[in-house]
């Protein structure tokens, strides 16, 4: 039961981020990035699976593994820059996380793009 | 029927594709930009077969149109190879006819007693169209008289056994005794062949020679 191992470390860290909030700030900060990555690298082995029934679906649905690949990163990108962003405001810097998420939206937007290509050439066939 | 059964299959599998695909949305500001994202990649998914079915026919049709010129030549290239193919075959269906007439008629001329061997050649009739038919213009039979290997006739005859005693005319009976094959060997030939042919006459050309 990974997701009571993570809940668990995630109490204890919980606890100790709010005893070193009152005097050492900066150590409550790396506390959290630590935790958030250590969570990350447990989940990870476990998106393996996710990623194959994913593509064995977009086998079966006759679509461009392309377009897979692509949501793939944007939700990669989204879920980094949603971790940074959380963060820098806990820091109690909402201006750096604001920036940050602005450069994750626009990075989507970027891989976003054959996607809305692809759009506008079917809108363009279609037209006589 | 097959189509629209593989269209709809690929949309089911699609909707579970962005039903998981969602449920791994973040939950928080950037999710209305994934979803807008996720819906504009079904949609890419779902008109890519429609775009292709309708537009099947018109791509068709300008194909067709532009390429008329080189459907011409193309067509001309294959009528060309065509009639090539088609002479070549005449040529060797001919031949083969030839040299099985040849056969025949040496095989016929052999049969015809006091000949050992025999070889023929057809020339045959020179219109195309009489060369089509196979129509056989002159053969020429080259035979070598002789005795052939394993002939009865090769055979000393039994001398004629005379009746010891008196006949009525007093002398004895003549020896019967059979004659060599000594006639007009090429009449014979000539004959044979013609008649088994149906040609004319003119048309077989009978030689002596030897093919040793």
């Amino acid at each position: 039961m990974e997701i009571l191992q993570i809940v668990g470390l995630g109490l204890i860290v919980a606890v100790f981020a709010v005893l070193l909030r009152e005097n050492r700030r900066e150590m409550a900060l790396f506390l959290g990035l630590g935790f958030g990555i250590l969570v990350f690298i447990l989940v990870l082995g476990k998106m393996g699976a996710i990623f194959t029934v994913f593509r064995d679906l977009t086998r079966r649905a006759n679509v461009d593994e392309l377009y897979l690949v692509t949501l793939l990163k944007i939700m990669g990108i989204a879920y980094i820059a949603e971790f940074g962003a959380q963060i820098c405001r806990d820091a109690g810097e909402g201006t750096i996380a604001s920036k940050i998420e602005l450069a994750g939206k626009i990075l989507i937007m970027i891989l976003a793009l054959p996607i809305f290509a692809a759009i506008l050439e079917i809108i363009i066939r279609l037209l006589p | 029927m097959e189509t629209i059964r593989a269209v709809v299959r690929s949309l089911v599998f699609l909707v579970l594709l962005a039903g998981f695909l969602e449920m791994l949305l973040p939950l928080r500001e950037t999710r209305k930009f994934l979803q807008v994202i996720l819906g504009l990649f079904v949609l890419v998914a779902v008109l890519n077969p429609v775009v292709a079915f309708f537009r099947q026919a018109p791509v068709l049709n300008v194909g067709i149109s532009e390429k008329q010129d080189a459907g011409t030549m193309q067509l001309d290239s294959i009528l060309k190879q065509g009639k090539a193919l088609q002479q070549t075959n005449l040529e060797e269906a001919r031949t083969a006819y030839v040299k099985r007439l040849e056969e025949q008629v040496a095989v016929v001329a052999r049969l015809v007693p006091g000949v050992q061997a025999a070889k023929a050649r057809v020339t045959l009739a020179g219109t195309p169209l009489q060369q089509a038919e196979g129509t056989v213009d002159k053969i020429f039979v080259t035979v070598q008289p002789g005795q052939k290997n394993g002939d009865l006739s090769q055979i000393k005859p039994v001398e004629n056994i005379g009746i010891i005693g008196s006949h009525l005319d007093g002398g004895p009976q003549q020896t019967q005794t059979t004659p060599p094959e000594s006639g007009d060997l090429s009449a014979r030939v000539h004959d044979t062949v013609v008649s088994l042919f149906g040609l004319r006459p003119e048309q077989v050309v009978v030689n002596m020679g030897s093919f040793r």
